[in-house]
Order: structure tokens, then sequence, then C-alpha cells
């Protein structure tokens, strides 16, 4: 182990800057009443910026792939592509929630620095190359996380949702820092390359060990991602969640969750790899069969919304399971795809939450394309793309998964997951039905209360389509985020 | 597999005091009568109600909180004093950054007043 060079520190500088920010929009909103929420919210779009600038320019030239602090970060193609997707998403949400949190009522310092803090800890995660700096990231992400979610702390809803969250997390972080140990004890390293390296003279002397060592693991990170069997708490934080927080969670999250997953798989387990396919195919198909069926029954529209990204999650898997080239890059494409389609139909949804939590349920949709046309029509849009119908980029998420696992010999996965969303068309196309053919009891136009949250909501249903006709650009983008395969 | 013997020793060393104490105990024990011997200890007093009909001050909570973290950050602190001249300029700017993030911490809970009693 070589010493570190202070150089390996200003690789970080995207990272350390976004932690500072955090702290000071932190402190800078505990001074006397603190700034105004939109202050808050510019000054944390402005440091979201500066931190795209700095990951382009220091991280970029590094991506062939850099392993730094003693092997503890990795800089490269694929930190990059996904550090991009939490960007782009958080400062979504920012976007999502000016209005929300302001008309709730509650301070604005708190809220952007935890959003701040949370991303700081995706950004890591992007780039963790050890099992521990992995999963100091993902709790810097997740207690961030908690928090948020309890931020309206006047609801219960929101009171129930923090506390839910919170013991499922913390009792899924415990499952995976016990796998890690188990490992650890069996290897004697948590750095992935080591690991990978040490693990088939692991395996011929301790078995056991390390069988059980990445089941944890990999059951942890399922948690995280919101797989089945360990999706119950997702539905329950979702819809308790204030909403902009709900879209951070099922945007950003999740997308962190599966970064890591597919790192720690990929390269940390890759001499697992018949092992691990096994448990990932059984849990994409139980996931994608659940999550719709499920999905299908709900009347809340947060709640059907869980459970899609649930299902989201099972297909997702999918292309984690094929372990190719062709898989990894769908994954890329499928994640950055379902982030613009998430955040605009949760966008949607705040639109037309009223007081707090009120319209959330189906009904209040009802004829919705005459009170709102422009909000139908994006609604429309985002449904057609979760469902995987063209012209929209759900669509070429889809095949590109489903065709990667067929290439790799897991036909019958690919096919559940062509049912599977056969069913979601049903429930996507309740909400469809509602706006378009059931008459509201009031025709009163829906006014857009603002204005910016109407830009971002056409942003994302533009760049939905854009990827559903011109996919090219960003499948390239993908094909060059590659990590090297087991 | 040998080597996990003494563990298993352990464990039933730990079991057997456990089940040895507890019977010991209730063999031993006067036998108390009904409610005065149920009743928190009051010094002496007696008890005027259930601590569960109480509401506390979230401020302890918050006191508490706050001194679990600096009790850790002094935890920390300990041991890096002790090594200081090995960890030299590295330690010495590792140690700063941590205290940073901590006095800002400090100067959010002071700025919200949570440490004001009043």
């Amino acid at each position: 182990m070589g010493a570190i060079e202070p150089r390996e520190f200003l690789l970080l500088a995207p990272e350390i800057f976004l932690a500072v920010a955090g702290m000071v929009v932190l402190a800078v909103g505990s001074i006397g009443r603190g700034l105004a929420h939109r202050t808050t919210a510019l000054i944390s779009l402005v440091s979201l910026a500066v931190v795209g600038a700095l990951v382009l320019t220091v991280q970029g030239p590094a991506v062939g792939g850099e392993a730094i602090l003693a092997g503890m970060f990795m800089i490269d193609g694929y930190a990059l592509f996904w550090k991009g997707i939490f960007l782009l998403a958080t400062a979504l949400t920012i976007v999502l929630s000016m209005r929300f949190v302001e008309e709730g009522g509650y301070p604005a310092g708190e809220f952007y620095a935890l959003l701040l803090f949370a991303t700081t800890g995706m950004l890591f995660m992007a780039s963790g190359f050890n099992l521990l700096s992995i999963w100091i990231s993902l709790e810097l992400m997740a207690l961030s996380s908690y928090i948020l979610a309890g931020y309206f702390k006047r609801e219960r809803r929101s009171n129930e949702a923090a506390l839910k969250y919170f013991i499922l997390g913390a009792l899924s972080s415990g499952i995976l820092l016990y796998g890690i140990s188990l490992l650890y004890g069996a290897t004697g390293t948590v750095q992935l390359t080591e690991l990978a390296a040490r693990l088939p003279a692991a395996m011929a002397a301790e078995g056991m060990l390390v069988s059980l060592g990445w089941l944890l693991l990999a059951i942890g990170l399922f948690f995280k991602v919101a797989a089945v069997p360990f999706h119950v708490w997702t539905p329950d934080v979702y819809v308790g969640a204030p909403t902009p927080v709900t879209a951070f969670l099922a945007v950003g999250s999740k997308a962190a969750a599966f970064a890591i997953l597919v790192r720690i798989l990929y390269q940390g387990l890759a001499p697992l790899l018949v092992e691990w396919q096994i448990v990932v195919a059984a849990v994409a198909v139980v996931t994608m069969i659940w999550g719709n069926l499920a999905a299908v029954t709900q009347s809340n529209v947060k709640r059907m919304l869980a459970y899609s990204s649930i299902a989201h999650a099972g297909y997702v898997l999918i292309g984690v399971l094929a372990a190719t080239e062709d898989g990894l890059w769908a994954v890329l494409f499928y994640m950055l795809a379902y982030s613009f389609i998430t955040l605009g139909t949760f966008a949607t949804v705040i639109l037309l939450e009223r007081r707090e939590y009120a319209g959330e349920t189906y009904a209040d949709y009802a004829g919705l394309a005459r009170r709102s046309p422009f909000l139908a029509a994006m609604m429309l849009i985002f449904m057609l793309a979760l469902t995987g119908i063209p012209p929209t980029g759900g669509f070429f998420g889809k095949v590109y998964l489903f065709a990667a696992a067929v290439q790799s010999g897991w036909t019958w996965v690919a096919v559940v997951g062509v049912l599977m969303s056969a069913v979601s068309l049903y429930y996507y196309m309740g909400i469809v039905v509602y706006m378009y053919l059931r008459d509201a009891e009031d025709d009163t136009p829906t006014p857009l209360p603002s204005r910016l949250l109407a830009g971002a909501i056409g942003l994302c249903a533009v760049i939905t389509v854009l990827l559903g006709i011109l996919p090219g650009p960003i499948v390239e983008l993908a094909k060059a985020s590659l990590l090297q395969l087991p | 597999m040998e080597s996990y013997l003494p563990i298993l020793v352990f464990c039933v060393i730990a079991a057997g005091f456990l089940v040895v104490s507890l019977l010991a105990a209730r063999l031993l024990r006067h036998r108390g009568s009904g409610r005065t011997s149920r009743e928190p200890y009051e010094c002496g007093n007696e008890a005027e109600s259930f601590a569960h009909d109480h509401r506390f001050s979230i401020r302890y909570y918050l006191i508490a909180v706050l001194f679990v973290i600096f009790d850790v950050e002094t935890i920390f602190l300990f041991p890096w004093a002790v090594m200081f001249d090995k960890l030299a300029l590295f330690g010495f700017i590792e140690m700063v950054v941590f205290l940073f993030i901590l006095i800002v911490g400090y100067v959010y809970v002071w700025n919200r007043g949570a440490l004001n009693w009043a």
C-alpha cells in the first residue's frame, strides 16, 4: 500500500465541494430566520452545477479507471455515468421541492442541506471500491433520507414513513454489514479487486462462510433497491414521505443502490457469477410478478407508483442478471430513462396535490384532460413510458434489457418481464382512463401554480420522448461507461 | 473446527452462569408481598404516580444526543493525540477536517437554539 498523494484528494474535489456546500447551506440556514426558500434552492442548484462541472473537468480525464486512496474509491466511466444521473435527479428534485416545502411551512435550510448530503453519499457510492467505503457512503445517503422522509413532522404519515424507513433501513444496513464482516473473515479483505482475487481460494477453504457472507450482502442490497421479498417498507414510505422526497427516493436512492449492487456483483463477487445469477434471477422474477400484481389493486396513486417502482427494480435486475456488456449498458440506459420518467410523474402528482396530501386517489384525476389538457398530456406520456410503449424512452429501455437477457440465455426471465409489462398496462392506463374518459365533479380548470414546475414536467416529457426517438447518443454514452465484466 | 471449541465452552459457561444465578436468586430471595414491593423505589417516599403518565421535555433527548456526539469526538481525539508524532501533518489535517465538520454542527445547534434551556 503506497503513500497517499495529495493529488488523489483533488480527484475527489466534486464530492468534497458538495459536502462543504451542504454544510454552508445548513449553517447559513440556521442563522436567524434563515434564507428564503428560493434563495436556498438557488444556492443548492448552483452548487450542483459546480459539482457537475468539477466531475467533468477533474474526474473526466480519469474515465479509463483510476483507483485512489489505497483502493477505497475508483474514478471510472461507470462512476461518471451514475454521477450524471444523481446530479440531474437531485437538481430536478430541488425544482420539485421549492413550492411544496415552502407551502408546507417547513424551514428551507435543513431540507436542501439534507438533499445535498444525500447526494454526496450517492456520488461516493458510485465511486466506492471497497465494501466499507461503499457502506459508509450508503449510510450517509440513507441517514439523510430517513430525516427527509419525516420532514413534514406535523404530518402523521410523514412520521410513520420516517420511522418505518429508519427501522427497516437500519436492519438492512446491519445485514449488509454482517455479510461484509463474514466475507472479510473468509478472505481478509474488503477491497473489491482483492476480494475477487481471493474468493476462489476462500470458497474452497471456507465455503459456508463465503456463501453466507455474499448472500447477506446481496440481501442488504436487495433491501436498498426494494426488490421482493425485501420491499415491505417501500409503499408506506413512498406514501407517507413528502412527494418530492418520494421522487428523490424512487429515483436517486434506487439508482445509487443499483450502482453499488452492480459494482459489487460484477467486480467484487465476479468469481461467484454462477451462484449469484441464480439468486438475482429468482429475485427479479418474484419482484416483477409481485410488484405488478400488487400495483393493480391500489387506489392511491402514490402507492401504485411505489409498487410500480418495485416492479421496475425487477426489470433492471434482468439486465444485471445478464452479466454481459449489453446487459450493463441496458441497465445504465434504463436507469437514466426511468429517472426522467419517474421524476416527471411525481412532478405531475405534486402539481395536483392541493393541501399537502390531498389529491392522491385515482378519482382526483377524473376529467383532468378537460381541466388541464397540458398536465393530462404529460401524465399520458409518462404512463406510456412506464408501461414501455413507443415512442418513449421506457420502450427502448425495456427492449434493451430483455434483449440482453435473451442473448445470455435467460429467455424465461425475459418472458416473465414481457408478460408483467402487459399486466402493468392495466394500472398505468387506469389513470389515463380517469383523465380522458371520466367526468370530473367540477369542470373548473386546474391552474398551473408554478411555471417552473410545469417547465420541469415539460423537460422530463421531452427527454422521455427524445430517448424513445433518438436513443443512439445515450446508448453510445452508456457503452462508453462499462465496467470490466466478470 | 477445533479452534471454535473455546467459544463453545465460553457459551456454555455464560449460559450456565445465567441459569445458576437466576435459580439461586429464586431459591434464596425473600418472597415479597403484593403491591408495595412492586412499586418503584422512591427513596422511602410513596410513589405518587406512574412514570409513563408524565411527559418529558424533548430537550432531555436533544442534550443526550448532543452529548453523544461530543463524547464520540473525544474518543477519536484521544488515540490521535497518543499517535500524534507518527501521524504527523497528514493526521493533523485529517483531524482538523473532522473537527471542522463537528464545529459546523455545533454552530447549527447553537443557532437553532438547542442549547437554550429557557
